[in-house]
């Protein structure tokens, strides 16, 4: 791929992710309801630029690792496609075409990594390295220092071969590991010296892209200090890219230039790191932050406890994935009829409305599409009975384990011979898309639509509190 | 191996847990590990000591030498562990090992020794003391459902209490509950507006019951007054008998302890106290923050998350009402959000239950949002100890410093993270004085001595010779 330079000199992308999905079948009945699968990553557009550290941070499970597996091909996608070093050009000419056209097939045949052939994958394999999370089970026990960093070399038949010998030494040397150590076998080392012995051997063939999955979460917060400053290092000297995966958002702080946030398998805030971290726009993104733990016992600040746990990503929530726990969920943020229907006879229990809520729960209520469900109730309501449902409602929707009551829309009641019948319907619910708060800031959530001018469009960017921080309860 | 004569002196009474110049080598095949040397500290009632350090330094070998934990290959050679007036490192445990086959003399006295020292034990584990630990996936039984490891502790630990439970339920008139039920019914208040309301009620051994069923948050306020109105149990008059018995003596009476293996007698007698502790262990685990509390019961650690298994671990430390809770790393295995709700139910537990906790933990802002005081290991040695303002703001020790700074922040982006150069020496064979003295950068020549604790301030140690006056 170095010896296609563009005669016109035209800057290309390192590595641009389009939709990319991936979807792991789990083992189970497949006769009822057929296989079901877990949406570890689901439509992911990571952009990463030449001598830039792109940092994915997000809780474990979050399908972060997923993620750079794929963009390394270490895994095929379900769905989506990744473009290596691609101009400019063509990536705007691919993304204007239909997905499946002729040309749209050329260009992916010519950049996608999922369809390299040998001598480009081989290529592509030269170019892109991993340093993987535990230096303990990923380097070799029976192979010698020597042997460990010389190998990517031998694999890629690196010429002369009499300077393999050399050059091991000065990469181990660079990496603050001296002579001494290359005949050495892995168990006599630390765990840091493992991981620069790992570093070491990503580099040897001089890559242009280094996926570092978690890279210091296995060592002490000094030798992390070390190994960090020896990172950001080669990205200064050497002008490497690098993906940085951790859920240490502390580190990915001090480490990379621009930072995506993963939620249950969707990114949910990308930007440049300073302007996330300054103003986080996301409620996840602000939840997490706030729980960041700081070494310093003067400052109490605030924090936003998250209630509940990541979700069951074999069959995530609707529309945004954060709103079961989010502080400051909408209406229109993905409220399935069960939501409502559980939080609503769990509210109409407790305020003297018992045969309601008992309808609710049984099956006499149905869900007749995503927005409207009805149940037949033994008694007769007359209106002042749905009047207070209602406002029932409005009191509730305020309180924060019962915001699936903002998703409600009308409720009307229809009496009829046995009883009476009570209808709700719901706000069309939305998916968020990204939204840019400035040039290099984006968030996919509700409290941003699409369209809107943004925080810059109106106020100074930077100062100002989302939004979201009024809500909270 | 004659052992130092040190007179033996209980701490102050302010005091809850004395550890003194505690020394704790391993045994190994390839040679001597001095992994704890001279470690000294000590905490006060409801305080909240932190142990920092990096792997190996000692940190857990402290903490479960308290319980008398530490593996087979461990000796605690020297020090004292004061808790509640009991030297819990007496009968050090070198004097176990003069084994002799020949001497019956000997190999009978420590017998009878370790049986004593293991009864004694028996009492302060998981009563007085109790461990949260790391790793929750490894220290639940996987089969046997939750509600059951819960309730154990409180059958193996605290009979009377729930034949106490039973007896006062049995003992109250039903219409004193319900005017309780109705007086709370309109009350809604602090913690302590409740306990007041029900302490007047004149209600002896209910109030403890009635304020757990106001203060569980999974079940509706409405069910909350159906709960305490249905409080009352009639009890018949054999198990009227024996849950008396059990509460006179503290333990199933001998009179029922061979009914106890017959079946029917059993779920006769011992069941009731069974159901009373699952009862229990339900609003303990409604005071650690559980949701779905009939399903976990029934549930077994698999079925559970991370955060919530370490929950389960929660309750059962907190199930006995122990002095002291030694935490070892609770929130290191677990995402930063669940790690926040751990936090924030460890400081709710603190300010309820006024207990003492020993928090482990590598991470330092774990450390600065829950302790009071903070210690420094390294290798072995604590080389400081201060309250938690001082250390931060004031630190002393030069591998304080090194550690501070080398904690990436959060709030800002700095060029390049503070180092401490080399690496952390072997404790087979340890540097001489100081351990640190191979990496420091103000290394002298004193240093190749051991510097006592030197007091900066009140309350605050540092072995550093820099520091000498």
């Amino acid at each position: 791929m170095k010896s296609e330079v563009d005669p016109a000199k035209e800057q290309r992308v390192l590595l641009q992710t389009e939709n990319l999905s991936k979807l792991f079948p789990v083992k189970g009945d497949k006769v009822i309801g057929g296989t079901k699968y877990v949406h570890a990553v689901d439509e992911a557009d990571v952009t990463i630029s030449e001598n830039e550290v792109v940092g994915l941070v997000g809780e474990s499970g979050c399908g972060k690792t997923t993620l750079g597996r794929l963009v390394l091909r270490l895994m095929e996608p379900s769905k989506g496609t990744a473009f290596f070093l691609i101009p400019r050009s063509s990536l705007d000419r691919y993304r204007s075409v239909p997905v499946g056209s002729k040309e749209a097939r050329t260009i992916e045949k010519e950049y996608s990594i999922y369809r390299f052939d040998r001598r480009k994958m081989k290529e592509f394999r030269k170019n892109t390295q991993i340093v993987f999370q535990d230096p303990f089970s990923s380097l070799d026990p029976h192979m010698t220092i020597r042997a460990i960093v010389a190998e990517p070399m031998k694999a890629h038949h690196y010429r002369p071969k009499n300077e393999i010998d050399t050059k091991v030494s000065k990469l181990l040397e660079e990496c603050g590991l001296g002579e001494q150590f290359l005949e050495k076998l892995p168990h006599e080392l630390s765990g840091g010296q493992r991981q620069r012995v790992a570093i070491a051997r990503a580099l040897a063939m001089s890559p242009r892209l280094i996926v570092l999955d978690e890279p210091t979460s296995a060592l002490d917060v000094s030798v992390q200090a070390q190994i960090l400053n020896l990172l950001k290092r080669f990205k200064s000297e050497l002008g490497l890219s690098f993906l940085f995966i951790s859920h240490h958002l502390a580190v990915v702080r001090q480490m990379s230039d621009e930072i995506y946030v993963m939620y249950a398998g969707q990114i949910v805030e990308r930007g440049e790191t300073e302007a996330v971290f300054n103003s986080p726009a996301h409620p996840y993104t602000i939840a997490l932050m706030s729980a960041i733990p700081v070494p310093d016992p003067t400052t109490k600040r605030e924090k936003i406890l998250l209630k509940g746990e990541i979700p069951d990503l074999v069959r995530p929530p609707g529309g945004c994935r954060f709103h079961p726990r989010c502080p400051s969920a909408l209406g229109n943020c993905g409220w399935s009829p069960e939501e409502v229907i559980a939080s609503l006879s769990e509210v109409l229990a407790s305020s003297g409305l018992p045969s309601v809520s008992e309808a609710l729960k049984s099956r006499d209520c149905r869900v007749i599409d995503g927005q409207t469900f009805e149940a037949h109730v033994g008694e007769s309501l007359d209106e002042s009975k749905t009047e207070s449902i209602r406002r029932v409602v409005a009191e509730k929707r305020d309180n924060q384990s019962h915001f699936a009551l903002r998703a409600v829309k009308e409720i009307t009641s229809q009496s009829d011979t046995t009883g009476a019948t009570i209808r709700v319907s719901l706000t069309m619910s939305l998916v968020p898309k990204f939204t840019g708060l400035d040039k290099r800031h984006f968030v996919a959530c509700n409290l941003f639509p699409p369209g809107s001018a943004g925080r810059d469009g109106s106020h100074e960017f930077g100062g100002v509190e989302p939004p979201v921080r009024g809500e909270q309860h | 191996m004659i052992q130092e004569t040190e007179p033996e002196h209980p701490p102050d009474s302010e005091e809850l847990l004395r550890v003194s110049g505690l020394r704790i080598s391993f045994v190994t095949r390839s040679g001597v590990i001095q992994a704890i040397d001279d470690v000294s500290f000590e905490i006060k009632p409801g305080e909240t000591l932190g142990l920092v350090g990096e792997t190996g330094c000692g940190k857990t070998q402290t903490a479960i030498s308290i319980m008398r934990l530490t593996p087979e290959a461990g000796i605690i050679e020297k020090g004292e562990i004061w808790f509640r007036g009991t030297n819990l490192a007496k009968d050090i445990d070198k004097e176990f090992r003069i084994v002799s086959k020949k001497n019956r003399k000997v190999l009978k006295r420590n017998k009878a020794r370790l049986n004593n020292l293991e009864r004694e034990l028996a009492d302060i584990r998981g009563n007085h003391i109790s461990m949260v630990f790391q790793e929750p996936m490894t220290s639940l039984n996987p089969v046997r459902t939750i509600g059951r490891q819960v309730s154990e502790v409180l059958l193996t630990h605290d009979l009377p209490r729930l034949s106490n439970r039973i007896l006062a339920r049995h003992a109250v008139p039903p219409e004193a509950l319900s005017e309780v039920a109705d007086s709370l019914a309109h009350q809604r208040g602090s913690r302590e507006n409740i306990r007041e309301l029900v302490g007047k009620c004149d209600l002896p051994g209910l109030e403890e019951q009635i304020t757990s069923v106001i203060y569980r948050r999974d079940i509706s306020e409405g069910s909350k007054i159906k709960r305490i109105k249905d409080l009352k149990q009639q009890v018949n008059s054999a198990s009227l008998s024996f849950l008396r018995g059990v509460s006179a003596q503290g333990k199933i009476p001998t009179a029922y302890r061979f009914p106890d293996r017959i079946p029917i007698l059993r779920a006769r007698f011992l069941g009731i106290l069974e159901k009373e502790a699952l009862a229990v262990s339900a609003e303990l685990l409604s005071m650690v923050g559980m949701p779905n509390i009939s399903s976990v019961l029934k549930g077994y650690p698999h079925e559970l998350s991370g955060g919530m298994r370490q929950r389960v671990m929660i309750a059962m430390a907190i199930a006995a009402s122990p002095e002291l809770i030694i935490a070892d790393e609770p929130t290191s295995a677990l995402d930063v959000t669940i790690q926040a709700q751990i936090l924030q139910l460890f400081r709710e537990l603190k300010a309820n239950l006024n207990t003492s906790i020993l928090f482990i933990s590598h991470d330092m802002g774990v450390i600065a949002e829950i302790c009071d005081r903070v210690g420094i290991m390294y290798a072995g040695n604590l080389v400081e100890i201060a309250d938690i303002e001082d250390l931060f703001s004031d630190p002393r020790h030069p591998y304080t410093k090194g550690l501070l700074s080398a904690i990436p922040p959060s709030d800002r982006k700095v060029e390049s993270l503070g180092l401490i150069r080399g690496s952390v020496p072997n404790l087979m064979n340890p540097p001489a004085g100081c351990r640190f003295n191979t990496r420091c950068p103000f290394v002298f020549q004193k240093c190749s001595q051991m510097p006592p604790p030197i007091p900066v301030k009140e309350g605050h140690y540092v072995r550093c010779w820099l520091y000498e006056k």
